[in-house]
């Protein structure tokens, strides 16, 4: 497991597709500079491109919540 | 001692035909972007991208390092190299000119309008007066040559049609386009995996 999928396994990902429109500045910001894709804020603000999700996929929906007791 | 192993090795050619997809989605570090089986772009994670359709006589790649060699007066060959600068560029001619889609990516400051209307509906690119240069990624993908379903795969994370918009119309010849995608550097992306990747599906194929 690389460091990013480490690190998206503790994240709560959004759903497909990745794309700017989907997700917003702030939210596609985040994954973009966090899961190791660029970071946006050195780009220029006509530079989202869609994040290929394909590494992190599998923790879509899974993420990993503390346990809580009843 | 022992011969060595020549490497003649038909698998480790490539032979066309290739596509060119512009508008891909951006692989992660030490990552790739995803193919659906056929080799093409997964459509759930490459939701705006466009194919370029046929070019006239197939695609370039072409990676070109300009390299600066020191020398010093007391011997006559260079004792020291270092890289400069690197340009990597994708280039061809497109056919399929009428295309609105393609067409806003290619002129680069252009913009595309639409009106859906049935019967006053039209598509319309208008250019002039922006200043700003729109990038995207854009992918070469290309069949491997060993017989397995499986791909090869030319990718640059960031670039522009340095090649504007240009085509003749003429009775005699079908009207064609040059296209030059330069790769651009995404500084915040590691060193190395700046401008893009160039891999293939499988295992190596190297004797």
């Amino acid at each position: 497991m690389t460091v990013y999928q480490e690190k998206a396994s503790k994240m709560a990902l959004p759903p497909l597709p990745w794309t700017h429109e989907a997700l917003g500045e702030e939210l596609y910001c985040q994954l973009a500079t966090q899961l190791g894709y660029f970071n946006p804020k050195a780009e220029r603000k006509d530079y989202r491109p869609t994040l290929d999700p394909s590494p992190f996929v599998q923790f879509i929906g899974k993420v990993n919540k503390p346990t809580t007791k009843e | 001692m022992a011969a060595t192993a020549k490497n003649y090795n038909a698998n480790q050619i490539i032979l066309g035909p290739c596509d060119v997809w512009v508008n891909t989605a951006l692989p992660a570090a030490s990552s790739r972007i995803t193919l659906a089986a056929d080799g093409t772009p997964d459509d759930v994670t490459n939701t705006a991208v466009i194919h370029l359709g046929m070019t006239e006589a197939g695609v370039t790649f072409e990676y070109t390092p300009e390299v600066q060699d020191f020398t010093s007066d007391e011997l006559t060959a260079p004792h020291l190299s270092r890289l400069i600068s690197e340009s990597a560029r994708i280039t061809g001619n497109f056919l399929q000119v009428f295309n609105w889609n393609l067409l806003e990516k290619m002129t680069v400051g252009g913009k595309k309008n639409v009106d859906t209307n049935t019967s006053t509906g039209y598509e319309e690119l208008t250019f002039g007066g922006l200043s700003d240069i729109t990038t995207f990624p854009v992918a070469l993908i290309g069949k491997d040559i060993s017989g397995t379903a499986q791909y090869w795969v030319i990718h640059l994370y960031k670039t522009y049609n340095k090649a504007g918009f240009s085509f003749t119309v003429t009775r005699r010849d079908q009207s064609k386009a040059p296209f030059e995608f330069m790769g651009l550097a995404i500084t915040s992306r590691a060193a190395g995996d700046q401008i893009g990747n160039f891999w293939h599906q499988g295992a190596a194929n190297t004797a």
